[in-house]
């Protein structure tokens, strides 16, 4: 049971850093080869957008941990994965708003500790309706994203299966 | 000062996970797959955290370089997109890596399965990207 537990929180900590990295890497081959990669990064200070990373990781990782939670997903087993496909949609959309929380935080603080002067009653009413619309659109988008990235996982998982030659249900 | 941490860290994060890499890839030369899974692993654990660092750090480092950084269209740029393309293709094949070692290590007796192609191909793409690093670094 120990073995079974330590190898599933391998598997939560593999899958959710890799969609944390494949997140961030799909980022920089988009934007790196359209040019000014350089001016947009130097509008971001150094701490905010480590923290911003972070946050990607922290969220992405507990998202999909809740979506393997009580799942034997090594097992490959069709209503398991039903399961854990249904969870990737809703975890995946979860992971969306958390970030966006996470990142209006990061940015309201930069803005407070920077540039105090521009945080105004007008600039903080556009923020918070901004704010109404993202809910809606980071949910969307983490929700086909979780389940784009948990297809990804399972193609993994077969490969893996079949190279191990343990078949696949 | 900061950005100098940022490119330590980036360094560290590259010696455990191309360091982890060629050691679990010469023990699994040396000893049985029972023997390498347990440290396999661990190993697993520790490149995914690399690999999160080195993301992390690696966009912290072209922060640095701010208004200065190399255009795409420029020597520096080819090969800093080729060097991401590696990136990308070594995390491709390190998910489905990972994932033999869960189902080995998730198997009380794990079945004898040869790891040595799996790591020495991981090491190799380790090796590229060095290769491409140090290329960038001496531009």
């Amino acid at each position: 049971m120990n073995e079974r537990l330590r190898v599933n929180g391998l598997v939560d900590w593999v899958l959710g850093t890799f969609h944390t990295t494949v997140v961030g890497l799909t980022l920089l081959l988009l934007l790196y080869p359209r040019g000014g990669f350089g001016a947009t990064l130097s509008g971001l200070s150094t701490l905010s957008g480590l923290a911003i990373f972070i946050a990607l990781w922290a969220t992405t990782v507990f998202t999909t941990r809740r979506a393997l939670s009580g799942v034997n997903w090594l097992d490959d087993d069709p209503t398991q994965m039903a399961i854990f496909f249904r969870r990737a949609l809703r975890w995946g959309g979860v992971n969306g708003l958390l970030f966006l929380v996470a990142l209006g935080a990061i940015l309201l603080l930069n803005a407070l500790l920077t540039t105090r002067g521009s945080i105004t009653s007008p600039a903080l009413t556009i923020f918070a309706f901004i704010g109404a619309i993202g809910v809606v659109v980071s949910y969307a988008i983490g929700a086909v994203v979780g389940v784009a990235l948990g297809a990804v996982d399972i193609a993994a998982l077969r490969v893996a299966r079949v190279v191990t030659g343990r078949r696949t249900v | 000062m900061l950005a100098l941490g940022i490119r330590w860290l980036h360094v560290a994060a590259m010696a455990v996970a191309f360091g982890g890499a060629f050691l679990v890839a010469w023990l699994s030369f040396r000893t049985s797959a029972d023997h390498v899974i347990e440290t396999a692993a661990r190993y697993e654990q520790a490149f995914w955290a690399a690999a999160g660092v080195l993301v992390m750090t690696g966009v912290g480092n072209l922060g640095a370089f701010g208004e200065n950084l190399f255009e795409p269209g420029t020597a520096w740029g080819a090969t800093f997109v080729a060097k991401l393309w590696v990136v990308a293709a070594l995390i491709a094949i390190s998910l489905p890596r990972s994932l033999i070692v869960a189902l080995l290590a998730s198997q009380a007796r794990p079945q004898p399965f040869d790891l040595r192609p799996v790591y020495t191909a991981t090491t190799g793409m380790f090796a590229v990207i060095v290769a491409l690093a140090i290329v960038l670094a001496h531009h």
